[in-house]
């Protein structure tokens, strides 16, 4: 897709005037949070798993050349290809090259936030590849030519009018307004593409290095469809997908689900254990998976940032935001959005590209109160905040009315004075402070001092 | 009185209600004067540094801190009627001031010293003495740093609860961030204001004639937002309510 | 917590997930189930699974296995009549175990054959042997701790909780997003002889 962090300002405008899309996400984000909390609410152990999964990210992600290690040994053991990627080119090429070598045609695609990250789509068309998202969601973004607004439901921000608008315009099919119907529209057509497809792609939520598992959580079933009657499947997965095994896994079954919508499990809990086996009567012939770095590493070596790679994307965060339930996910210009999005996305693509991300933030800490890994995302984006300023990426006159601010502290003296000097300017900047409010006669530094004589 | 309670009192005032609302700040000193206490105001005082350490100007807010610190070393109780200005205090001098072990002891003596007004209240001050009346329907605005950094929910309510004649309804969300966040409000107005707006919606919906708070930050944002809609509700701090009579 | 018990609170979490739940005190009983589940259904789009244990309940419903049956779109030329399993409107299952708690099914492709019949057909109609009923997730991680024992299962084990669904348009909820619009669990309160 389409960077545009740089225009985060003029977008978060846009999107505020945009009432469809900000009723769309303000409804859907209470609704998710809403189905959290009552989730965790029936979790009696649900604060000691938050605190045992922020545990296992942490070990496994200090460990994690190990753990890799160990779950590339394992996931050959059963047969699969693995290959690591060191950035979303080398992936896009090594999958390209692989789809072209076996004359692929079409590929059918679960969701996977990190094939978008790569432009992997985009990639394989250029070569004249067909790609189908079977996500519902990402179907429709697909066919409008968008990014997602939200990291777990993309097409949130779409009425049932714009999608059976769109239907129509791309799929020839005439116009239904029934989600039912639409949803129908979507089956029927997707279901004869896994079973011409000759490679199905899909992400994984973890990977266990004991013995080479990768688990694919999902509703609808198109993450299963594609990954079993394509006779080739590739899963790209990002490093910090890897954890130790079962055990762990299921400390994170009792919690993705209940975080992301309510759910107490995902519909379907996909353990893949490499291609068909003799005796099975489907699933791929061939198994691969691509291990992507794209900046991983680098953000784990910087050992302040590194819970930034605990994420489960489960976008509890994004539901509970104020910024975010305001602008929707568009305005943050790249994949990932909300307080995650500001989180990762200067990391991923550098602090200059994304530089408002981390500011566009009231620290409220509402993410971090449901973040289930525990991820200290307020904590993390002052960080960010910091380091911008230390690397003067803020504009010459902000540091420096910072620095004549900070002067006006130092002694009550000029501090008075400005205060004096604000009173008399409240006249002439309008807006500086919020409406009909105004600096009065005497501050308390005044009254008190008059008291005492 | 139990043993632990101090006699005397040192206030920090946050610079926002200084500005603002001095005359919270003076009903304030009017009140803890009334439950019997000494009350001290080093007028040296400034900012703690929040609005600097918030937009990432660690420097400068540690400048900051080591002055503020200076001030109230010395103090045996100090009482703050703004949550996040106690936050700033308590949760991060001691992050800043993690590299210097002589400020990092002093940020934690000071910090295990200073209360927010609504906590010094509850600890300190049995809830017959305040006998406040203030006849009317209010809701109550929970700033993010009171209930998320410092768990204060109860207390406020407690205090609320005990004043003549107040009735106190609930928000949908009474957590919900007020959109302020400081210096946010300024570089991204419009963001801050719909944050705002969706406050008020709320607000509106309870038929309150006044928004309470701790945060004079939050309680300026609000009553912006409620200028907008051209509502007659007004924002009050918790301790003019505490201090009023009818 | 004992088998009736756990049997309730798997019907309870299921229901609560759009599923159907029967029990079958008898093969007779299980018979009439399945007759009446399928009733509008024409006799070839329906198919079971090929487990030993359902071969030995004598259900009478063709089996979905080679050379009849193919998972690819039947199009294969020169050797015909294939049938795709696009045409399997009820797909007729083993499960492996299921779990009370969050009202799961577990079937491991290595049992059951495949994976591609409870993911196919409009209807998912899974045959659950009372004992195989456990509690928690926990519960079954315990009885299949790492190594070879777990990874014989099969390419796939695949956790089901209810009928597929989405709620990507507007938040509104709808089954059969993609995988099986209908689930229909038959506890078999009889013994089935499954082996291991």
């Amino acid at each position: 897709m389409n960077i545009r962090t740089e225009q985060f300002k003029k977008q978060a405008a846009l999107a505020l005037k945009d009432k469809t899309m900000q009723e769309a996400i303000s409804r859907a984000s209470r609704r998710f949070s809403q189905n959290r909390t009552k989730a965790f609410g029936e979790l009696p152990e649900a604060e000691a798993l938050r605190t045992r999964a922020h545990e296992i990210k942490a070990e496994a992600i200090e460990h994690l050349d190990a753990t890799l290690e160990e779950f590339t040994a394992s996931a050959q053991k059963l047969g699969i290809i693995v290959h690591r990627s060191a950035d979303g080119v080398d992936a896009c090429r090594y999958i390209g090259d692989l789809a072209q070598s076996k004359g692929i045609e079409m590929v059918v695609k679960g969701k996977s936030m990190t094939t978008e990250e790569i432009d992997l789509n985009r990639h394989l068309e250029a070569s004249g590849i067909q790609v189908w998202e079977t996500d519902l969601g990402e179907f429709i973004i697909q066919l409008a030519g968008e990014g997602p607004s939200h990291i777990i439901a993309p097409a949130l921000h779409k009425t049932q009018q714009q999608v059976a608008a769109l239907f129509t315009e791309k799929l020839g099919v005439p116009y239904y307004e029934d989600p039912e119907k639409l949803t129908m529209v979507a089956r029927e057509f997707l279901r004869d593409k896994y079973f011409q497809a000759g490679l199905g792609i899909s992400g994984a939520n973890f990977a266990l290095a004991r013995t080479g598992t990768i688990v694919i959580l999902e509703n609808e079933g198109n993450a299963r469809f594609s990954t079993t009657f394509p006779r080739v499947h590739v899963a790209v997965v990002g490093i910090e997908k890897v954890i130790p095994g079962l055990r762990e896994l299921g400390v994170f079954l009792k919690l993705l689900a209940r975080s992301a919508t309510g759910q107490k499990s995902s519909t379907y809990v996909s353990l893949i254990q490499g291609p068909r086996r003799p005796g099975e009567l489907d699933g791929p012939e061939e198994m691969h998976i691509v291990l992507l770095d794209n900046g991983r590493s680098r953000i784990r070596q910087d050992v302040e940032m590194r819970p930034s790679l605990y994420c489960l994307r489960c976008g509890a965060c994004l539901n509970v935001c104020p910024v975010y339930q305001r602008i929707g996910g568009h305005a943050y210009g790249w994949v990932y959005s909300g307080p995650i999005g500001s989180l990762v996305t200067p990391q991923f693509l550098g602090i200059q590209r994304a530089k408002y991300l981390p500011m566009a933030s009231t620290l409220c800490r509402a993410c971090a109160e449901v973040c289930p890994v525990r991820i200290p995302l307020p904590d993390l984006l002052l960080t960010l905040r910091r380091r911008i300023v230390e690397q003067h990426g803020l504009p010459w006159l902000e540091r420096k009315m910072m620095e004549i601010w900070g002067a006006c502290q130092t002694s009550p003296g000029s501090y008075q004075a400005a205060f004096g000097l604000a009173r008399i300017g409240q006249e002439f900047t309008p807006g500086f402070l919020p409406a009909g409010v105004q600096l009065p006669e005497k501050n308390f530094h005044r009254i008190w001092k008059d008291g005492q004589d | 009185m139990d043993l632990n309670t101090p006699s005397s009192l040192t206030l920090f005032i946050p610079c926002l209600m200084d500005s603002l609302y001095p005359q919270a700040a003076q009903g304030l000193v009017v009140l803890l004067r009334k439950c019997g206490f000494r009350v001290e105001y080093p007028e040296v005082q400034t900012c703690c540094g929040q609005p600097a350490f918030n937009q990432g100007y660690f420097e400068l807010a540690r400048k900051l801190a080591r002055r503020f610190l200076d001030i109230f070393e010395g103090a045996e109780c100090i009482v703050c009627p703004s949550g996040s200005c106690t936050a700033m205090v308590r949760k991060h001098y001691p992050e800043l001031l993690a590299a210097e072990p002589v400020w990092l002891e002093k940020a934690q003596t000071v910090g295990g010293r200073l209360y927010e007004a609504s906590q010094f209240l509850s600890m300190f001050v049995p809830t017959s003495r305040i006998k406040a009346s203030f006849p009317g329907k209010v809701t109550y605005h929970d700033s993010c740093h009171s209930s998320r950094s410092l768990g204060i929910y109860q207390e406020p309510r407690a205090l609320l609860a005990q004043v003549k004649g107040l009735e106190l309804v609930e928000m949908a969300d009474s957590k919900a961030c007020c959109g302020f966040g400081g210096l946010f409000s300024r570089r991204f107005p419009e963001v801050s204001q719909a944050i705002a707006d969706e406050k008020v919606k709320q607000i509106l919906a309870t038929g309150a004639q006044w928004v309470v708070g701790n945060d004079p930050g939050c309680l300026m944002n609000i009553q912006g937002g409620l200028n907008r809609v051209k509502s007659p509700i007004k924002v009050k701090h918790l301790v003019e309510i505490l201090n009023s009579r009818s | 917590m004992d088998k009736t018990d756990r049997l309730d609170r798997l019907e309870l979490e299921l229901k609560a997930l759009q599923a159907r739940t029967f029990r079958a005190g008898d093969p007779a009983a299980l018979k009439e189930i399945l007759l009446s589940l399928c009733r509008d259904c024409p006799p070839e789009a329906i198919a079971r699974e090929d487990r030993p244990w359902l071969e030995k309940l004598d259900l009478d419903i063709p089996v979905y296995k080679p050379p009849v049956y193919m998972t690819a779109d039947g199009l294969h030329p020169g050797n015909g009549p294939w049938k795709p399993l696009r045409d399997i409107t009820v797909g007729i299952t083993g499960v492996d175990y299921a779990l009370a708690e969050t009202g799961t099914l577990v079937l491991a492709s290595g049992r059951s054959g495949g994976r591609g019949l409870s993911l196919a057909p409009r209807h998912h109609i899974a045959l659950l042997p009372l004992e195989r009923i456990l509690l928690s997730l926990d519960q079954f991680l315990d009885l299949y701790p790492e190594g070879e024992n777990f990874l014989s299962q099969g390419s796939a084990v695949t956790f089901i909780s209810g009928a597929s669904r989405t709620a990507d348009i507007e938040l509104n909820l709808v089954l059969g997003a993609h995988g099986p619009k209908e689930l229909s669990v038959i506890t078999l309160c009889f013994p089935v002889g499954i082996a291991g």
